[in-house]
């Protein structure tokens, strides 16, 4: 069977009719989001904040001390990221001066969060001893004469 | 050859109660030690048991509320966990009760200052497992009912790792939980001393002294044998542990001091301690 020009217009034209038709009725009925943006904020602290999602512990709610942080005021953020890009301690410390004494705690007991979630967490979740950063750094023990005046005399704590 | 020699700063104060706490910083300034001393006294102020206005005595007072808490607090309750586990159990941050019962129920300079201190009989505990009793979110935890927290030690520990780690050269001391890192002064290291008098000398390590001689009153002391629920009995006065950190050392020589004379060598070796020492012995490296 053969068709002619005149019937394949019309046939075509009647598909495009029937699929922008049936699409736009899939769009109609297809619910926005309630809240989402159309465009995200290129503010500086959103970008810096954005940087600093922390992804869902091992454990999550209900596990003993699943490797997590905690929420840290949102200004001292900028500072985490500060003290992340700092190379040398003299550094931390330019940046960790203008903070105080609670500001400084909050912001290095996070850091500490953070690192347990990336380096100690696993070790957290099979409840193995991860105290601390330390447990695959051996200490170095000079072994020479022992000096008659210590600097330092540890005692009973 | 020449000598190294570097400039360094050292500073002697009273914090957590009364215990000498030591600053010895190389090659930096006197705002840096300014700093340590700030953050030392802000730490006591926010994790002590004693000021009730504390978050960790609020925290204690909720015990059975999911509560909201600090990175801070957050972080500590982890690391009391942690502790825990590296311990077997026998560095228990719940013993706080114990603790109480047995006399400490008051800051230990106000605990001496009082002669009618320790003449109650301290009655057995049960501390329960710290585990079964405190659980940590993201930026809340829970504490079970009737129980309370104690950060003792490992709270001193941690802070004195956090501190020391700003400086590429430094030894930090508070209350005997000691964090050294760099050359030292000299070039050669930082010597310590540690509770049999033995001095080791130590580039980058934590080092703690636990025991029974330190803070002790008619009747008791400090150390809570979590198996027991009444101050430890073990045959040893102190133990002093050099690890990878300040709180590794301090939970290890706690642990180790609870664990008694015969079994704390094998157990600290098999926890990686560098080396330690048992007052009054001798000074054993480990293999």
């Amino acid at each position: 069977m053969t068709l002619g020009t005149r019937a394949l217009k019309i046939i075509s034209g009647v598909s495009a009719v029937a699929v922008c038709g049936v699409s736009g009725v899939l769009v109609a009925s297809d619910p926005r989001p309630a809240a989402a943006p159309l465009r995200p904020s290129l503010s500086g602290s959103s970008t810096k904040a954005t940087t600093l999602v922390i992804p869902p512990s091992c454990g999550g709610a209900g596990v003993n001390a699943g490797g997590s942080a905690s929420a840290l005021d949102p200004s001292l953020l900028p500072v985490v990221q500060q003290l992340h890009e700092a190379s040398t301690a003299s550094e931390r410390r330019s940046i960790l001066a203008l903070l105080t004494a609670s500001q400084r705690l909050a912001v290095e007991a996070y850091v500490r969060g953070l690192q347990r979630m990336t380096n100690g967490s696993a070790a957290s979740c099979a409840g193995s001893a991860s105290t601390g950063a330390g447990s695959s750094i051996v200490p170095s023990v000079v072994a020479a004469p022992p000096p008659a005046n210590p600097l330092i005399n540890t005692y009973v704590s | 050859m020449i000598g190294v020699h570097h400039s360094q700063i050292r500073h002697v104060f009273t914090a957590f109660g009364g215990a000498r706490c030591e600053v010895i910083v190389c090659d930096s300034n006197p705002d840096d030690v300014s700093a340590i001393v700030a953050d030392t006294h802000a730490f006591e102020r926010s994790l002590s048991r004693f000021d009730l206005d504390s978050e960790l005595a609020r925290f204690n007072a909720d015990a059975g509320s999911r509560v909201a808490v600090s990175p801070l607090l957050a972080e500590l309750l982890r690391v009391c966990l942690d502790a825990s586990a590296l311990s077997d159990g026998l560095v228990n941050a719940a013993c706080l009760p114990a603790l109480i019962e047995a006399g400490y129920d008051r800051s230990f300079t106000e605990l001496r200052r009082d002669t009618m201190t320790g003449k109650r009989p301290s009655r057995s505990m049960e501390v329960p497992a710290l585990p079964d009793v405190l659980e940590v979110g993201e930026g809340w935890a829970r504490l079970a009912h009737e129980c309370s927290i104690d950060l003792g030690g490992v709270g001193k520990g941690w802070l004195a790792d956090r501190l020391c780690e700003r400086f590429d050269n430094a030894a930090i001391n508070l209350g005997g939980d000691i964090r050294a890192r760099g050359e030292g002064p000299q070039g050669r290291g930082w010597d310590v001393a540690l509770c049999d008098g033995r001095t080791v000398t130590v580039r980058d390590a934590g080092i703690a002294t636990s025991g029974i001689s330190g803070r002790r009153w008619p009747g008791g002391h400090h150390l809570i044998d979590p198996r027991t629920g009444v101050p430890a009995s073990t045959g040893i006065t102190a133990v002093s542990v050099i690890a990878a950190n300040a709180l590794r050392a301090e939970v290890l020589a706690k642990g180790a001091c609870l664990i008694g004379a015969s079994a704390a060598g094998s157990w600290l070796q098999a926890r990686g301690a560098a080396c330690h020492a048992v007052a009054p012995s001798t000074i054993e490296p480990a293999a």
